[in-house]
Parts: structure tokens; sequence; C-alpha cells
């Protein structure tokens, strides 16, 4: 019998590894590899602090309004708990389980792109 | 509101306008001739369109999960409620075209006359049949809420309907056992299923308010609004379904008895628009910048 694929892990248990600084080297390529991985890591996994960068903050935005108008007006704020931000890490498997897969790889893009 | 939606409500409006026209006409008249065009055909066709709709949502969304996702499951069955209820529209369908007795069409003049027991078998096909599929659905949706902690305790109030509904199950189960002693017939199988239909109903309407209460954890959303849905389509035929036993108790005047038929048109309309706000949500995301704000 076919094994039912599980829910993508999200949660405290989870620790993004590009959401923590990494040390500055010599080498420029790298130092710009770490920064973008950085950013992409703060737009996926959100911000553990309340000092959000912009950017950071209208990824929240669009995510909010697709959680909003695809699931429910309350589901951001169910996700969403004191100690963590909302974040696409967080709401991927909500999304996925009720949209399906694809529909939340075009959501993600969507969050992630639009303007 | 998403398009298909919105066509599907103003399909029901039109059809329900001329239905009070065709009522308006019975009242002033005391003549069923238009009611009963109005129910044969006009009713039968409205049934037979929405419930092909339910099942052209249905089916894609089923196709839009993957096979490896909890609600590919969920999707697989209410996409054989809703070919279920098609599958029972079509022999009601046949049925009436049996009763219309056109002495020279061409059916007739073949020899092809649908058999009698066609709408007997259409009910129990869309009735029992088609409400257990969807139970089973329900149920797996309330799994899954329950795994994201959408699902919220009962109420006191929603205790208070469960007890209810089983109180009124068992009552009705006493009042079939009466049916079952030797002056009476020995009932058919088909008889014997479609007696299963309310408490079945009973196990929706559990599920609906279930599903009602996690609704409001997340608010008013694409998703939320399908099974907002679905608890309408089951309210509405329980309450089509409660209309048919104050009929046969005698309960209603002579000339409110044909109200309680429309009914049924709120319940085909709400399961057709079920699907078609998934399918509205999943397709949200591929619209372009512009056209979000009409969808």
């Amino acid at each position: 019998m076919k094994a039912e694929r599980t829910w993508p892990e999200s949660g405290p248990g989870v620790s993004p590894a590009a959401a923590i600084p990494a040390p500055l080297s010599d080498d420029p390529v790298l130092d710009e590899l770490s920064r973008k991985m950085q950013a992409w890591g703060g737009a996926w996994f959100g911000s553990e602090t309340s000092d959000t960068g912009i950017e950071q903050s209208r990824v929240r935005q669009r995510l909010l309004f697709w959680l909003k108008r695809c699931i429910g007006g309350d589901a951001g704020a169910m996700l969403a708990n004191p100690s963590e931000d909302l974040s696409l890490a967080k709401s991927t498997p909500l999304l996925s389980a009720f949209l399906g897969r694809r529909a939340m790889v075009e959501v993600s893009r969507r969050v992630l792109n639009d303007e | 509101m998403p398009r298909a939606v919105s066509w599907i409500w103003t399909y029901c409006a039109i059809h329900l306008a001329i239905g009070a026209v065709a009522y308006a006409h019975f009242l002033v008249t005391g003549s069923y001739q238009y009611l009963t065009w109005y129910f044969v055909i006009l009713g039968t066709l409205f049934f037979l369109i929405t419930a092909a709709a339910e099942f052209y949502f249905a089916f894609e969304c089923r196709a839009g999960f993957d096979a490896d996702e909890p609600m590919r499951l969920v999707w697989t069955f209410i996409t054989f409620a809703s070919s279920a209820r098609f599958l029972a529209a079509t022999l009601i369908f046949l049925d009436h075209w049996r009763l219309a007795r056109l002495p020279a069409s061409p059916p007739l003049v073949l020899g092809l006359t649908p058999p009698k027991s066609l709408a007997e078998i259409g009910e129990v096909i869309g009735g029992p049949i088609a409400m257990v599929l969807l139970a089973i659905a329900l149920s797996r949706v309330l799994a899954i809420q329950r795994r994201f902690g959408i699902l919220r305790g009962l109420t006191r109030t929603d205790t208070v309907l469960i007890y209810l509904i089983i109180v009124v199950t068992l009552i009705e189960a006493a009042n079939i056992e009466r049916y079952l002693g030797p002056p009476f017939p020995r009932p058919s199988v088909a008889q014997a299923i479609l007696w299963m239909s309310d408490p079945l109903l009973g196990f929706l309407l559990v599920e609906a308010v279930l599903i009602r209460r996690s609704t409001y954890r997340i608010g008013i959303g694409l998703v939320s609004r399908c099974w907002g849905m679905y608890v309408m389509a089951i309210v509405a035929t329980l309450a089509g379904d409660a209309a048919i036993w104050g009929v046969g108790e005698e309960l209603l005047a002579q000339n409110l008895v044909p109200l309680t038929w429309y009914i049924w048109f709120f319940a085909a309309a709400a399961f057709a628009s079920a699907p078609a706000y998934q399918l509205a949500a999943m397709k949200l995301p591929q619209a372009q910048q512009g056209e979000l704000s009409d969808s």
C-alpha cells in the first residue's frame, strides 16, 4: 500500500538554518550568497523578533491577503501566536491541505514575487 | 462571489421567480396545470443542470489534489456523491418522461418505455447512497480540520442538538417498527434503504454543525464558504425532509403544500455552489492581479 505523505514540518521544533546570521568571510561572493540566503530565510520563515524588515512585512501582508481570500478571514490570526510571527513556512501545511500542493506553489510564488 | 457561484444562484433566482408565477396561478385558479409543468419540466431540468455542475466542479477539485494528499480522498467521495445525485436526477427525469404520455413520441413508438421503478431507484441513489458518500467525505474533512486545530469543541447547544437528533431518530425507528408487522406488506429493499435517509441526515447534520463551528474559527473565505454551503445544503435537505413528513401528517394546509417543494431547489443550488467555491479558491492564485478584486 502506498504510504501517505506527511505534512511538512513547521513550528518551534523546526529551526530555520537560514535565519541564523552567518559570520562574514573575506570572499564577497560568499557574503552575497549568505546575505541572499538570510533574506530568503526571513521571507520564508518570518521573523521571530518584532523588528521585521520592510520586505518581510510586505511578504507577511501578501500572505495574510491570500490566507484571508482562500481559506478564511481569521486563518492568519489562527496560525500566528504571540511567540512566533506568521510566515510562509507556518502557513504552508494549512494552505497545501485545503488548496492542494500545486495551488500552494502558486500562492508561494505570488507571496514572494507580487508587488 | 466567484463567477460560477454567481451563475448558479442567478439561475436559481430566475427559476424560483418562474416558480412563483406558477404558484400564483395555482393560488388564483386552483389548477395544478402550470405548477405541474413547472416542477416536471423546469424543475427536473434544474436538478439535472445543478447536479451536472456539481459533478463537474467536484471532479475538477479532485483533480487539483495529488494522489497522496488527504483532501484528494475527500473530493473523490464528494465526486461520487455528486455523480449519484446526477444519476438520480437522470432517472427521475426518465420517470417523468414515462409519465408524460405522449402518444406519438418516437420512444413510445419504438417501445422504449422506461420501467416504473426508475423513480424509486433514483430516490435510493440520490438519497441514502449519496448521503453515505457525503458523510464519509465530511468525516474526513473533520479529521483534517482537527489535525490543524481548526475544529472546536462542542458547545452546550451543539450537544443538545445532537441528543435531539438521536431522540428523533429513535422515535422514527419506533414508528417504522409499527409498519413491519403482518397487516402491512413486506417492504421492498428500496423502501428499507430509504428508511435510512433520516438517520443518515441526522448524522450529516451533526457533521455540518461541527464544520460550521470550524468555519467560525477560520472566518469567511472561499474554502470556509465551500463547507458553509454544504452545511446549508444539508439543512435545506433536512427542511425538505421535515416538510415531506409534515405533509404526510397533514400538518399543512393544501395551498401551502406546493411551497415545500421549492426547498429542494435551494438544496440543489447549495450542493452545486460548494465545490464551485473550493474550485475558485484553488484557481484564485492563478488569477491576474486585476482579476483578484472581481473574484
